[in-house]
């Protein structure tokens, strides 16, 4: 499998799409960070350290781009039938590409938000004594978003093992994200609210909209998100594993 | 005496290929047996040209060969391996083109190649400048241009580069000289008489029976999934040399074996 994530390492350098996603996340960011500010929003950077990684719609439509190229093109373009020929096994094949896409997947969530922290904090400063305390809180902010967003990158994966297409994987992504999110908001029934605590939708909009009274705790997070991401994870496997390919 | 080597690479034993689909108009399921019944053997050494028409079935048992598809009875063995959870480990061995070259249209013949090099571990030991050149593909003609730029001629030949590049004890080919300028099938001659020599076993698959007549040293004849007949260019020409005389006739048998 090394050998497959030094070659998906060297594709991914190479990706146009990718690079493009880099670039339209940091000028996002600039351009954000610099409009707040000018427009006179006062929060320092420690705000948004706390809802860094929250953006839910925004973050599905990147990784549904992503996803589409890196993952759904592989069998438009049949590349993947091509590496599979030539001797690499489905289950490597599928670790390689899974590790490389969720590697891909942190600089372009998290560029947006750095970036943002970053102008918040050069023009209202940081709002927070640089301590351990302050340390563990950004620790556990950065964990929460990776695992968030890791879950729904698997499930987004899962969109693009199943519709092998780049179209479908970007309208079931981000269609798919818009439609969980307005179920999530509109839900008002107490015990299928407690279902939905489980779910990384709810957990983020915990978090950023202040709808709910209070986050999920970190525990139930990293549980659900664990549990879900190797289920998703275990599901597109078993869908490419038994694929005919063309 | 039999002039093919003793050697089996590659063997299909009562392979069969069914896929099912829901009749929207009777809202039954219909079974079709893409492959109905395949005995071939390859030898090491062979030139095996694969012929049938539209539909025969030879893509779909190249793409069982190349493990995108598993049959759904039968047995395949390569290089002596028949357990199914083995043979990615064979296929190291063989390469091939099915249908179009699979290409990533975003990179240049370069990184496509650099890529391929990069999945099977192979040494950077000049071997994807080796495979471009036998391929016939210059580097002032493709040096920075992307693969969606090449024409039809350049991807096929950078398929065939890619296709060379491990070296491979066993290459297929499914229709490899659809689209190729008269230039382009010469060229693909030449190559494959150059592997010839070099002792590489090729698997060719065609409707163009004159072409295919001037490459093979032996013939598996494919007519609505069943292998009708297999017979050595040797002795096809002493039943008289006609390949397309001798196809016809097999289209109408029900069951192969070596004549």
């Amino acid at each position: 499998m090394g050998k497959l994530i030094k070659a998906e390492l060297f594709k991914l350098s190479r990706t146009f799409t990718y690079k493009a996603l880099i670039t339209f996340s940091t000028v996002i960011g600039i351009a954000f960070g610099t409009v707040v500010v000018r427009g006179g929003f006062t929060a320092a950077g420690i705000f948004w350290v706390a809802i860094m990684g929250t953006g839910f719609l925004y973050n599905a439509a990147l990784i549904s781009l992503f996803a589409a190229d890196y993952i759904a093109g592989e069998f438009a373009n049949r590349t993947f039938a091509a590496e599979i020929a030539c001797g690499a096994s489905r289950e490597a094949l599928f670790g390689a590409k899974a590790a490389v896409f969720f590697v891909g997947l942190l600089p372009l969530l998290f560029i947006y938000d750095i970036i943002t922290i970053a102008v918040l904090t050069v023009q209202n400063g940081f709002g927070a004594a640089w301590n351990a305390d302050t340390a563990v809180f950004i620790i556990s902010r950065v964990l929460f978003s990776i695992l968030c967003n890791f879950t729904m990158g698997a499930c987004i994966l899962l969109a693009a093992y199943l519709a092998r297409s780049r179209l479908a994987t970007v309208g079931i992504g981000a269609g798919g994200a818009y439609l969980l999110h307005q179920c999530c908001i509109n839900e008002h029934n107490p015990v299928l609210l407690k279902l939905w605590q489980f779910t990384f939708v709810y957990q983020m909009d915990a978090v950023c909209s202040g709808r709910r009274a209070e986050p999920v705790p970190f525990t139930i997070v990293a549980i659900s998100s664990l549990v879900g991401t190797a289920a998703l994870l275990g599901a597109a496997l078993l869908a490419f594993c038994r694929c005919d390919l063309k | 005496m039999d002039e093919r080597a003793a050697e089996t690479i590659f063997k299909a034993e009562n392979v069969k290929k069914k896929y099912r689909r829901l009749q929207l108009s009777s809202g039954q399921w219909k079974t079709n047996y893409a492959l109905d019944g395949i005995n071939m053997e390859i030898r090491r050494g062979d030139i095996y040209g694969l012929v049938g028409g539209n539909g025969a079935g030879k893509t779909t048992l190249m793409r069982i060969l190349a493990g995108l598809a598993a049959p759904t009875e039968g047995t395949i063995e390569l290089f002596g391996e028949s357990d199914p959870k083995k043979l990615h480990i064979q296929r190291r061995r063989i390469n091939g083109i099915i249908e179009t070259p699979a290409l990533n249209p975003a990179l240049t013949a370069w990184e496509n190649l650099e890529v391929c090099r990069l999945q099977q571990g192979l040494a950077d030991d000049g071997r994807v400048e080796e495979a471009l050149s036998l391929a016939g593909l210059a580097p002032r003609d493709i040096e920075g241009v992307k693969v969606r730029n090449f024409s039809l001629g350049m991807k096929q030949r950078l398929g065939i580069a890619k296709a060379l590049l491990g070296r491979p004890e066993l290459l297929f080919f499914d229709e490899p000289l659809n689209g190729l300028d008269p230039e382009g099938i010469w060229d693909f001659g030449a190559l494959i008489g150059r592997l010839k020599e070099s002792g590489v076993t090729v698997l060719i698959s065609s409707h163009l029976l004159r072409e295919l007549s001037l490459l093979a040293t032996c013939y598996g004849f494919v007519c609505k999934g069943k292998m009708t007949g297999q017979i050595t260019a040797r002795k096809l020409e002493e039943k008289g040399g006609d390949l397309e005389a001798y196809y016809l006739s097999q289209v109408q048998k029900s069951s192969g074996g070596m004549d």
